[in-house]
């Protein structure tokens, strides 16, 4: 056993030293290989944790949502459907919210409010996301002025701010107690936003749904499947379309690794040649080919995923950000919680690495079976 | 002993470009000293001293080493007995650009995997003994033609061979040079190496130092004293 780590040892000294003399070539393909792998690691990456990103923030969200509709637009929901939702069999925990958007011309972003009566608020008192806490430069104690739907002013005191974790469900958050709520946004009493709904037995959500369109003809509901899959389909798309864009990168990576790796030139066939001449045999050479193409690449692909994760996760994935967040959708800017998928990176790995590794060993095998007479010429 | 029997050796047979190296060649090399294969540019000297090294091999016919037949070895074996059998001096050197002068002597012993101490303190010795104490460390393109010789022979060493096979070793030297690389085969020989050489040079084969000759032409023995 020691002989052999010791043979791999030479092996690794020489593939180092081999690699060190054509600086200029491996250097080249090393940095294109990163940057392709840093590329394809961004886009999963990216919309790994977006997916987790709504895959967190569905956990939680009720079975069915009622909304109603007037003239296609969405309106509040009287008290009174609360009490005709329950007469419906199969459902249960049915619970009016109060929720709404607030326009902040300071910043000329929109924040979403929502009552919580969880969290032992006074109605002077607020809980804020931490993007917003960093637009307005506010922390705890601070205090924030909302303008009201009547042209007042309130003046809230924030309380504490909504954990970084997932900044896509929080960020832009701004949590208060019913009444201020109804004030700020201007929401009547014995009105709701919308009504959540859970369901006794989940196969029967879909029946559930029509009784509800049945009994109540002016409202939505919105099953959390339908909300699951809409922003799957969102980020598959958006995923879809930069993947189409990076494909003539990778295809061109592809040629130019292949041309690069198979491609051996005179003064490397001439020193597989002498190698073997003195004494290495196909093995060795083999073996010392496999590390060179396994060093190329597996530095390639750590560097890259290296890159693309900070590129993710600490530089907002600025190159990206735009095709596949949409600016709209997620305004105000958020930070994304770190996640690495083993299947994604898996996958990866078996695209970028394998390939070349084997692209590598293919042209060298041919020469090295042929004997080795020709450095004698 | 090598002892080669009716041994032909044709390239690209069956092709318009069909090149006969060798023709039936029935020869014993005594092993001991050196010897010398002179020949005209084309004669087959190059080719014999490949299938003696076993870095090709026959078309037809047999080669034999210390009774062994060789000829007919796979190339797992034929590897193993260019590695502990044969050193190789080529006629370009053939050192490997780009590495020092240390590891390109260290080379032939790395897949043998011997402790890198011992290893690294035995080519330092070498290099030593062959005046290139003070370039351990340069690049071999640094070099004189001189110098790559003796890394060269440095690197046929390192396994210690018990047969030297140069091809055409002087073809790039002065005759200074010439004389100095006798002289290192004849201390080599005098320890006990077997040398075979080729060469087209007077001061080669006329050299005192030379034990055995054998003249080829045209891919057939001439003569053998």
């Amino acid at each position: 056993m020691n002989h052999f780590f010791s043979r791999q040892r030479y092996l690794i000294d020489y593939t180092l030293a081999s690699l060190l003399r054509r600086k200029g070539k491996h250097a080249t393909l090393l940095l294109i290989y990163t940057l392709v792998i840093a590329l394809l690691a961004s886009v999963m990456l990216f919309t790994e944790a977006l997916r987790q990103e709504s895959q967190l923030l569905l956990s939680d969200a009720p079975e069915i949502v009622l909304q109603r509709q007037i003239a296609g637009r969405h309106a509040l929901v009287p008290v009174d459907y609360l009490e005709k939702i329950g007469t419906i069999r199969g459902t249960h925990q049915i619970e009016g919210r109060l929720w709404g958007y607030h326009y902040d011309a300071t910043i000329k972003a929109n924040y979403t409010v929502m009552a919580s009566e969880e969290h032992a608020l006074t109605n002077s008192e607020i809980i804020i996301g931490a993007t917003l806490a960093r637009s307005r430069g506010v922390a705890v104690g601070d205090m924030l002025s909302l303008s009201a739907a009547d042209g007042g002013t309130f003046v809230f005191t924030i309380k504490a701010l909504l954990p970084s974790t997932s900044e896509l469900v929080s960020s832009d958050l701004v949590l208060m107690t019913p009444h201020a709520l109804r004030l700020t946004l201007g929401i009547p009493e014995g009105f709701y936003t919308d009504v959540i709904i859970a369901v006794r037995n989940p196969r029967e959500m879909q029946k559930v749904a029509a009784k509800l369109i049945e009994r109540l003809p002016d409202s939505r509901p919105i099953l959390r499947d339908e909300i699951l899959r809409t922003y799957e389909a969102v980020f598959a798309w958006r995923q879809g379309v930069v993947l189409l864009l990076l494909v003539t990168t990778v295809l061109a990576f592809i040629i130019f690794a292949w041309d690069r790796a198979s491609g051996l030139s005179a003064e490397e066939r001439r020193e597989i040649g002498i190698l073997k001449a003195v004494g290495w045999e196909i093995g060795d050479i083999l073996q010392m080919k496999f590390w060179e193409g396994t060093i190329i690449s597996l530095s390639a692909f750590l560097t890259g995923y290296l890159i693309a994760y900070l590129h993710v996760f600490y530089g907002n994935a600025s190159l990206f950000a735009p095709v596949l967040k949409g600016w709209a959708t997620l305004y105000p800017d958020f930070r994304l919680y770190p996640v690495i998928d083993a299947l994604q990176l898996t996958t990866l790995f078996c695209f970028t690495v394998i390939p070349y590794a084997v692209a590598t060993l293919v042209p060298t095998w041919r020469s090295a079976i042929t004997d080795p007479e020709e450095v004698m010429r | 002993m090598i002892t080669l029997s009716h041994v032909s050796k044709i390239y690209h047979q069956g092709q318009p470009n069909e090149l006969h190296a060798l023709r039936d060649l029935n020869l014993t090399i005594d092993a001991e000293g050196i010897t010398c294969l002179r020949g005209a540019s084309g004669s087959g000297k190059t080719t014999l001293l490949s299938l003696i090294g076993c870095l090709s091999r026959p078309t037809s016919g047999r080669i034999a080493l210390q009774g062994q037949i060789i000829s007919s070895f796979s190339e797992r074996f034929l590897t193993d007995i260019r590695r502990h059998t044969f050193g190789f001096i080529f006629q370009r050197f053939n050192l490997i650009s780009g590495l020092s002068v240390i590891d390109n002597v260290m080379i032939p012993a790395y897949p043998i995997a011997p402790d890198h101490d011992l290893l690294y303190a035995k080519a330092t010795e070498l290099l030593h003994h062959f005046g290139l104490a003070t370039r351990l460390h340069s690049r071999v393109e640094w070099l004189s033609g001189g110098e790559s010789q003796r890394v060269a022979i440095c690197r046929a060493l390192i396994n210690d061979p018990t047969i030297i096979i140069a091809d055409e070793p002087t073809a790039n030297l002065d005759s200074k040079l010439t004389a100095g690389f006798l002289s290192l085969m004849a201390e080599l020989a005098k320890n006990g190496k077997s040398i075979i050489l080729s060469s087209h040079d007077p001061g080669i084969y006329d050299a005192q130092e030379i034990n055995h000759l054998i003249e080829m032409r045209d891919g057939r023995l001439l003569s053998q004293t």
